[in-house]
C-alpha cells in the first residue's frame, strides 16, 4: 500500500521529478513557511491494496515558474502565463508514475487516476492533508516551497 | 525530408513541452498538429496526413491504447506509428503496450533526444543538428 512510500521517499521522488522535468533543485526542509497566500493543490488517486491520494501543493507563483520551466521559457513569458495549474498537475502525474512503479515492483497491482488541481488558501490545504500517512516539505534554491503528501481517501474532514 | 507529427495529450502544457522538445531535437518537422484526446486525434487524422503520433496513455474521452487499436483497424491509418508518452514507468505495462501495437515508448520526464531517437528508429529520420 501507499503507506510503504515513506515521507523520505516522497520527498526524494518529488525532488527528482522537479529536477528532471522542470530544472528546479530542492532540498527537504522541516516545515512550510508561514504565509496566507493562495496555493495550487493537485490530487491524484492511487488504488493499490487500498485507495489513497497523492497531494501536491505549491504557491500559485511557483506553479507559474514550473509552467515556464516545463515549456522551456522564461518565467513571466506569455506562453506560460496561466498554466501553473496545469504544471502542478503534470508534476504530480510524474511523481505518481514513479510511486506506482515502486509499488508495482513490490508485487501490488496498482492503478492511478488523472490529476485534478484546485486553487485554495493555505489553511484549506493544511486541513486537507492534516491526517497524511506520509508528507514531505521541500524548498528550492530561490526559497520556493512544495508540499507533498499521501492521504488515505477515507480520512475525515473533507 | 521533413515530417508531420501529431501530439495527443489532454494537458496543454505537455503538448507544448513535447512540441518544444521535438523542435529542439534537431528533427526536421514541417508541422506539429495537436489533439487533446484520442477522439480528437482521429478527427485530425481523417483530414491530415501525419508521419508519426505521440500520444499520452490516460486521457479523458479516449486514451492512447484505444487510439492505437482504432488506428490499427483503419487501412488508411494502420501504418502510422504511435509512440506513447507517459509517466507510467512500469516495464510490464510498456511490454504489454508494445504487444498491442504501440511502436515506441517515451517516459515522462522526457528529453529532446528521446524524441530524436525514437523517430530515427521508426522513420529513419536524420537530425538537423539541433540542440539536445
Amino acid at each position: 500500500m501507499i503507506g510503504q512510500v515513506s515521507s523520505e521517499e516522497l520527498g526524494e521522488i518529488l525532488g527528482r521529478a522537479l529536477e528532471e522535468a522542470a530544472f528546479v533543485f530542492v532540498e527537504v526542509t522541516d516545515a512550510l513557511p508561514e504565509e496566507s497566500r493562495d496555493v495550487c493543490q493537485a490530487q491524484i488517486a492511487i488504488t493499490a491494496a487500498q485507495s489513497y491520494e497523492l497531494v501536491l501543493c505549491s504557491s500559485v507563483e511557483f506553479s507559474e515558474t514550473l509552467a515556464a520551466n516545463l515549456l522551456g521559457v522564461e518565467p513571466g513569458d506569455d506562453e506560460a502565463t496561466g498554466k501553473g495549474v496545469d504544471a502542478i498537475g503534470e508534476i504530480l502525474n510524474i511523481v505518481a508514475g514513479i510511486v506506482m512503479d515502486r509499488l508495482a515492483t513490490g508485487g501490488l497491482e496498482v492503478r492511478i487516476g488523472t490529476p485534478t488541481v484546485r486553487v485554495m488558501n493555505m489553511q484549506e490545504h493544511h486541513k486537507y492533508v492534516q491526517n497524511a500517512l506520509s508528507r514531505s516539505f521541500l524548498l528550492s534554491d530561490d526559497g520556493d516551497w512544495v508540499d507533498i503528501a499521501a492521504v488515505a481517501t477515507f480520512a475525515s474532514d473533507r | 525530408v521533413s515530417y508531420r507529427v501529431l501530439i495527443v495529450d489532454d494537458s496543454q502544457i505537455i503538448r507544448g513541452a513535447v512540441k518544444k522538445s521535438i523542435l529542439m531535437s534537431g528533427l526536421d518537422i514541417s508541422e506539429a498538429a495537436e489533439a487533446s484526446n484520442g477522439q480528437e486525434a482521429l478527427q485530425v487524422l481523417a483530414t491530415d496526413w501525419v508521419d508519426i503520433v505521440f500520444a499520452d496513455l490516460n486521457m479523458p474521452v479516449m486514451g492512447g491504447i484505444e487510439l492505437v487499436e482504432r488506428m490499427s483497424k483503419d487501412p488508411a491509418l494502420c501504418n502510422i506509428p504511435v509512440v506513447i508518452v507517459s509517466s507510467d514507468q512500469r516495464q510490464a505495462m510498456i511490454d504489454e503496450m508494445k504487444g498491442r501495437g504501440v511502436k515506441g515508448y517515451i517516459k515522462k520526464p522526457f528529453r529532446p533526444e528521446n524524441f530524436r531517437d525514437v523517430v530515427q528508429e521508426l522513420l529513419g529520420a536524420q537530425s538537423m543538428g539541433g540542440k539536445t
